[in-house]
């Protein structure tokens, strides 16, 4: 033996290979599930994190109206009329849209954002509800802008 | 030999495993290895964003109707305004947040603002129901201070509750 080193992978050579092959597997699937568990924990607790940051940094807009007619395809589209209501250019990033039916079941929509609206200036937004119309159902919105 | 198909396998595996240098060794195991790190860091961190927006799609906004920003004794600001609840079901709403941004846009700062009604704090809002906001604790990012904060937006979120009292979820 040279150095201590070559001791120790001499080691860890003679313990591997006393391993039966079915144990040498064990111990390597075992580390591989062990590896990517760790490693979708560090993803999870980073997407968190992210997502929050991203959420705090937004804030809502002055909903003036909303209309709700069917669409083509079945469903409803909204047209939410908003106002930047602040004393600084904001950019929309877009409405979420949550509620329910008659049965109580949850619906939800999206509208995409894009605009950039100065102080006072007012623009209209159009979504999709994914719910059958005509439906008798409730609807929540949520604005959501950034400093432009 | 006894079992010839299964050693002979084995056996060129391994002699093949046994010719490769300790480089190409240590690159073979590392490289899948990063892979794998890899691909389950992404997959955890869409879950992890996802389970976030999936929490935050369920809200809806009460309108802020009017806002005034004071200052305290301390010069922390207080944010006081009157949101109103403009659906037609009710309401479960927490806390209004106001949150501060310095002149390059940044998020410095976060005010948290019960919802009262009169004198009493209250966290359901009826159908068109108003009630006021004021901010009673502001946490500020490290080197920043309320003097900075040229900029307040605000959220002022809540579930929607169902006819039978439940969160719309």
């Amino acid at each position: 033996m040279s150095s201590d080193d070559d001791g120790k992978t001499g080691r860890l050579r003679g313990w591997w290979s006393k391993r039966s092959s079915y144990s040498r597997k064990g111990i390597i699937i075992l580390g591989i599930i062990l590896w990517a568990y760790f490693t979708y924990s560090l993803g999870y607790s980073e997407g968190v994190d992210s997502a929050i940051e991203f959420d705090e940094e937004r804030f809502q807009l002055n909903i003036v109206n909303y209309t709700i007619s069917p669409d083509p395809d079945g469903f409803c589209t909204i047209t939410v009329e908003i106002q930047n209501n602040y004393e600084e250019p904001v950019s929309v990033d877009g409405i979420s849209i949550t509620g329910f039916n008659s049965r109580e079941d949850p619906l939800y929509g999206w509208a995409f954002g894009g605009p950039v609206l100065k102080p006072g200036e007012k623009t209209r937004i159009k979504g999709t509800i994914f719910e059958e119309h005509p439906q008798n159902f409730t609807v929540g919105l949520e604005t959501q802008a950034h400093i432009f | 030999m006894s079992s010839d198909v299964d050693d002979g396998k084995t056996g060129r595996s391994s002699g093949w495993w046994s010719r490769r240098s300790t480089f190409t060794k240590a690159t073979l195991i590392i490289i899948p290895l990063l892979i794998v790190g890899f691909l389950s860091f992404m997959l955890g961190d869409i879950n992890g964003s996802s389970d976030v927006y999936d929490v935050l799609h369920d809200k809806a906004q009460a309108e802020v109707l009017n806002y005034t920003v004071l200052s305290d004794y301390s010069g922390y600001p207080v944010v006081r305004g009157e949101i109103q609840n403009r659906y037609s079901s009710a309401m479960q709403i927490d806390y209004v947040w106001v949150k501060g941004f310095n002149r390059d846009g940044d998020l410095i700062g976060m005010g948290r603002a019960p919802v009262f009604r009169g004198s009493s704090r209250i966290e359901t809002l009826g159908p068109g129901e108003r009630a006021y906001f004021e901010t009673t604790y502001w946490s500020f990012e490290d080197g920043y201070g309320p003097e900075d904060v040229v900029f307040f937006g605000i959220t002022a979120r809540g579930n929607l509750l169902t006819p039978s009292g439940k969160f719309c979820t």
